[in-house]
């Protein structure tokens, strides 16, 4: 049978995935990581186990992200069967001389012990160690007498504070969740009624009929369209253009790889365009708005949008460069049909106004994701998008964008994610240094990975150096998170690295070593450019 | 992942020969298997069923010893396991009643005249299996290079996932 | 004569000369004269009713004149009696043969009692010198009398000739009504027989469809896989084992297609890296062939030397398949032309059991699900018309597969009688069979069992079967098979 090695070897991922998964949850069950909190162990587990299930794809990516917020609920939440009913065990220090206390050994992390304040909230004092015995005599100004300390450095309450459950629930209903919601039922809507592609007929008209421009012209309207829906779509819509022209070339003709080749990359690349272009874009604004920094959607836009042209065009002459065209002339036959019913008059409405206010928040001061709500609530309240387009929508998606805003949340508070990038010692290294690794990390990944998991586990550390102040100074929350979501864009080297490369693959007019070529050249390049923009032109947009 | 049967169902060896062989190039993604009879086919679906596997296609001659053609496709529409399943006559002959009959109780989607073009069989045979993939598949991409590309696109479109 | 009166054309003419010669008046006059006349008193007869005034032939020696009652006249034809009609008072009987002499033309009989003058020649003579007034009255009314018997005769004439015009006239309608049926009696015929032409060109089409279907695909990739074949053998250290699956191929019998699934999953697992439809062909292989492709399964170097191999034992195959489909075509070809030779104007001396083979043969589509017992014993040839016979093997196994609705036993026997001069043909089926009521019926046209609107025919198929059969000098019957279903008998005589 065809599919039988196919099937053996699945089996063999599956389990090895299976397998690591849950090695990776127990592992910080079994050792302890000094300088970790014990609910940094915890968070470890669940990262280990979610970054080998989202990598071997054990379960569904999406499912994954489920199962990440649900072990956070059940064992990081202040709710959860772990910090219910924790309480700081608590002892009293002696005063041993006038200066100087005695506490138990436990008590003692590294120079500092713990003041209790109440059962499970405590400050941190410095102390000078005297004698290390049982006992351990330290001088401290800041104790007094019959003050209580906590007892055990080590235990659970130690560290980390416990989050409410709804945290971690809330984070499906976070405002970049709900710009991205906005975001699907306008592509949804324009799906429905053919938006997408009269759209294309109209853009690609001036694009005439040499073949190198109306490759061009693929490219310009796949990226300016994947730029507010997904890739995925866009890429399908596109292919639906672009077949028949393929139909008509000659097979030998490398013009074939081109059509076909074009359409993934540009949605790629669009992908970066809009803060709902893709979900890496909406891991690294929720990060940032963790941090308390927004970013709008006309800055991001802004920001990104030399990046998006170069690589673009950069495309465009690497493909004619590799695989020159033969043909002269083609002519296009574009059908322009606009939907002109009552529903669709209102979608048009509702597309322009909401891509304007998004566009002009510096403005009138309403955030994008307030914006994003006019579609949802115009869309369904006019019946343009009815119960079962709303069933349709991509709400897997939201999951997994959900599951890693929250792994984020607890890597973060858990101090995981700093005890991470605190082992090697990073502000030895120049600014452009850094951002340099942590691009070519998250490109690495994202070739293999899923963007979104890429993005997931790779912003919130930057993050974290950010405001550890490991990076030392200068260190750019926005820049470095930007940076991350845009190489994570840019992994396009192989069918597996995104959804759109799947399908280019899939027809069957592209090899692998064909999409690799042009894969290497986008990403380094890429790469560098981004590098030359962080330091030359982002940071003038931010400031 | 269940593998997608196509059948073949042709009383006459010869014919039935010709038949595989015009859809061979389809095998690599949906195993063909020939049944000489009704009462083969029946067997066949069973063991199909009993492997985990499913029919997306059926292609069934009319006039053969023991039941006939649409007797048999309207069994397979009452039948949860094979309803789903694409429904192709491919008969020299068959009376009105009999194709009345096979399009109202067996939704038969197709009927193919003997003798027939080999492009032709092939392409409704594509088109058919590309609707049933798309109604009964998640992950449309492994059938991009051998089934309907444009339908299927359309399809992942309308889907519209990331 | 009171058949005169309804003569519109003489009415008028009669009225005119009543109150010359009025009859009632006359016989008023003559009972007046009765009562003081002797002689008149004498001459009175009365007759019963029944009793014979006047007899047809005889010689007539009494003139009659009715004076109360009716007579009735009749007339001898040479086979029928015609009723003239009635004589009233003041009428007179056997005038013409009392005057002429001539035997009596005319029967008279007293219809009621009748009260009459008889007058002799004598009496008739005396009455005349007697009684003159009355005398010339008398004339008066002998001429009218004739006179209005002469009229009756022209309008008797002109009666005839109006009469034989119309009759004439009806002798053409229905000569064209027969015309008529006759016509839509053929257009039924034809109309059936179309039906009956149109079941058997459907069939054949089915027939030849798939032989052909067969043909044409193989032909294409016998012609692809050849030339392949020719290139790549080459390569092959031997031709001879090329030869050697070709042949195999050349040779195949088909298998039982749920045993080859069985072996195709077997020899899966053997030739690993091989297609599906390769395999497919290795599992219709017999064991030699397999045995002899082992040294080239496992490695997948060899690989092309075992498509090679296997593409030459297809090749093979196609070639039979060919061969079988081309055959198959001849074979229904020449039963056709041989099944619809057109009859001659004259029989021909024929094995009919030829025909049933044929018909069998082109009604194959029919039979796919019903067994066929033959028995057809040797015969000897019978004098006929082969198209017709066929038409009736044709109409009586359609009956049978419409009455078994396709699936059952068809038994079809023939042998020649003890005295070896008649053969018959039984054709019987194991279907419901026909009720008695209707066995009756069987053969009248317009009669069906079959639903209407339904497949074929107008149900006047075994009416023209009939037809067909007493053109032969034969006979058809309908029994019950022992062991149910319905058996038609047909004898047909031996000529010499």
């Amino acid at each position: 049978m065809p599919g039988k090695s196919k099937q053996k070897s699945n089996q063999i991922k599956f389990l090895t995935g299976l397998i690591l998964g849950i090695i990776g949850f127990c592992l910080p069950l079994f050792f302890t990581f000094s300088g970790l909190s014990y609910a940094g162990h915890i968070a470890l587990g669940i990262f280990l186990m979610a970054a080998v299930f989202w990598m071997f794809e054990t379960i569904p990516i999406y499912s994954t992200s489920m199962l990440v917020i649900f072990l956070q609920v059940v064992l990081l939440s202040q709710q959860g069967v772990i910090f219910s009913d924790a309480s700081l065990p608590t002892t009293t220090a002696k005063q041993h001389t006038s200066d100087s206390w005695l506490v138990p050994a436990e008590a003692v992390d590294g120079e500092r012990i713990y003041i209790a304040n109440d059962s499970r909230n405590y400050t941190a004092i410095d102390v000078k160690i005297l004698d290390r015995a049982d006992w351990v005599e330290i001088r401290s100004n800041e104790l007094q007498t019959d003050a209580k300390i906590v007892s055990n450095a080590n235990h659970k309450l130690v560290g980390y504070k416990p989050v409410s459950f709804s945290l971690f629930f809330g984070t499906l209903a976070s405002p970049i969740i709900i710009l991205f919601l906005g975001g699907f039922m306008l592509a949804g809507a324009a799906v429905k009624y053919n938006l997408d592609k009269n759209l294309t007929s109209v853009l690609l008209k001036p694009f005439g009929t040499k073949p190198g421009f109306i490759v061009l012209g693929l490219m310009v309207v796949t990226a300016t369209l994947s730029a507010f829906m997904s890739n995925t779509a866009t890429t399908a819509m596109m292919m639906t253009v672009a077949i028949p022209i393929v139909a008509q070339v000659a097979r030998e003709d490398k013009f074939r790889i081109v059509l076909a080749l074009c359409i993934p990359i540009a949605a790629n690349i669009g992908g970066m365009a809009t803060p709902i272009g893709t979900p890496p874009n909406a891991i690294a604004i929720a990060n940032l708005g963790q941090q308390g920094i927004n970013i709008e959607f006309g800055t991001w836009v802004v920001m990104m949008l030399p990046l998006v042209i170069l690589l673009l065009f950069l495309a465009w002459l690497t493909m004619r460069f590799l695989f020159p065209t033969k043909l002269r002339e083609f002519k296009l036959s574009l059908k322009v049909d606009f939907n002109k019913s009552r529903p669709a008059i209102i979608l048009y409405l509702l597309f322009a106004a909401t891509v304007l206010l998004w566009f002009t928040e510096s403005v009138h001061g309403i955030p994008s994701s307030m914006v994003a709500f006019l579609p949802i609530a115009g869309l369904t309240v006019t019946g343009v998008m009815k119960q079962e387009d709303i069933r349709s929508l991509p709400w897997e998606v939201l999951w997994l964008v959900a599951g890693g805003i929250a792994l984020g949340i607890s890597m973060e508070n858990t101090g995981l994610a700093m005890w991470l990038v605190s082992s090697i010692s990073w502000d030895a290294f120049p600014q452009i240094v850094l951002l340099g690794v942590f691009g070519l990390v998250a490109l690495n990944l994202s070739n293999f990975l899923s963007n979104t998991v890429t993005a997931t586990l790779v912003i919130p550390l930057a993050i974290s150096m950010g405001t550890s102040g490991i990076a030392g100074e200068g260190f750019s929350l926005v820049i470095s998170s930007l940076a991350i979501a845009a190489a994570c864009n840019m992994a396009m080297l192989l069918p597996i690295s995104t959804p759109p490369n799947a399908i280019a693959m899939s027809t069957g007019f592209i090899k692998t070593p064909d999409m690799v070529k042009v894969g290497i050249v986008i990403g380094l390049i890429g790469i560098v450019a981004t590098l030359v923009l962080s330091q030359l032109y982002w940071p003038f947009i931010i400031n | 992942m269940s593998d997608i049967y196509i059948i073949c169902v042709e009383d006459e060896p010869q014919v039935l020969d010709v038949v595989i062989r015009d859809l061979e190039q389809l095998e690599e993604f949906f195993p063909i298997e020939g049944a000489a009879s009704a009462n083969d086919a029946r067997q066949l679906i069973n063991e199909i069923k009993e492997d985990g596997n499913r029919i997306g296609l059926i292609l069934c001659d009319h006039i053969m010893p023991g039941d006939k053609g649409v007797d048999l496709l309207v069994e397979m529409q009452k039948d949860e396991f094979t309803q789903s399943t694409r429904k192709i006559l491919l008969t020299g002959q068959a009376g009105l009643d009999d194709t009345i009959q096979a399009v109202n109780k067996a939704r038969l989607n197709q009927y193919v005249s003997k003798p027939w073009k080999k492009e032709e069989l092939l392409k409704i045979v594509i088109d058919e299996l590309t609707d049933f993939v798309i109604e009964t598949e998640d992950d449309l991409l492994p059938y991009l290079s051998v089934l309907n590309q444009e339908k299927l696109q359309e399809a992942i479109r309308s889907k519209g996932y990331i | 004569m009171n058949s005169s009166k309804k003569q519109g054309s003489l009415h008028l003419t009669e009225e005119s000369t009543r109150s010359l010669y009025d009859k009632e008046i006359f016989v008023q006059n003559i009972n007046q004269l009765i009562t003081e006349s002797e002689l008149l008193k004498s001459l009175l007869k009365t007759f019963e009713e029944g009793e014979v005034l006047l007899e047809e032939g005889m010689p007539n020696k009494t003139l009659y004149v009715v004076l109360e009652g009716e007579v009735s006249q009749h007339k001898e034809g040479e086979d029928i009696t015609a009723d003239i009609g009635l004589l009233g008072p003041g009428e007179f009987c056997g005038l013409l043969s009392f005057q002429t002499g001539e035997p009596i033309f005319i029967t008279i009989k007293a219809q009621s009692q009748v009260k009459t003058l008889a007058f002799d020649h004598n009496n008739f003579d005396l009455f005349y010198t007697k009684y003159p007034e009355i005398s010339r009255t008398l004339n008066g009314l002998i001429f009218s009398n004739l006179a209005e018997r002469y009229r009756n005769m022209l309008g008797l004439h002109l009666e005839v000739a109006k009469l034989t015009r119309e009759l004439e006239k009806e002798k053409n309608q229905l000569r064209k009504t027969i015309k008529e049926l006759e016509r839509t009696r053929n257009a039924y015929i034809s109309q059936e027989k179309m039906a009956t032409l149109g079941e058997l060109t459907a069939g054949l089409a089915h027939e030849i469809n798939n032989p052909a279907s067969a043909l044409l695909r193989s032909v294409d990739y016998l012609s692809q896989n050849l030339s392949q074949l020719v290139e790549s053998s080459a390569k092959f250290p031997s031709t001879t084992e090329i030869r050697y699956f070709f042949d195999a191929g050349l040779s195949r019998e088909y298998a039982d297609s749920i045993e080859q699934r069985g072996r195709m999953k077997s020899l899966a697992g053997v030739f690993s890296h091989l297609q599906r439809s390769k395999i497919r062909m290795v599992a219709e292989m017999n064991d030699d062939l397999i045995e002899r492709l082992m040294p080239y399964s496992g490695k997948k170097s060899q690989q092309e030397l075992l498509n090679l191999l296997i593409d030459a034992y297809q090749s093979g195959l196609f070639l039979n398949g060919i061969r079988l489909s081309t055959s198959r075509i001849e074979f229904l070809v020449k039963s056709l032309k041989s099944y619809s030779r057109q009859s001659g104007k004259s029989p021909e001396m024929t094995d009919i059991r030829n025909g049933i083979r044929e018909t069998l043969q082109i009604l194959g589509h029919r039979l796919k699900s019903v067994k066929v017992h033959l028995n057809l014993e040797e015969i000897p040839l019978i004098n006929c018309f082969v198209g017709e016979l066929n038409q009736v093997w044709t109409n009586l196994i359609i009956n049978a597969c419409d009455a078994m609705n396709d699936s059952g036993n068809l038994y079809i026997s023939c042998g020649v009688n003890s005295a070896n001069d008649l053969v018959w043909v039984k054709i019987a089926d194991d279907g419901p069979g026909v009720p008695d009521k209707i066995k009756k019926k069987i053969f009248q046209p317009s009669f069906t069992t079959k639903t209407a609107g339904g497949d074929f025919g107008l149900g006047i198929g075994l009416a023209i079967t009939q037809g067909v059969i007493e053109k032969h000098q034969g006979t058809i019957s309908i029994t019950d098979r022992d062991g149910g279903g319905a058996e038609f008998l047909m004898i047909f005589p031996i000529d010499e």
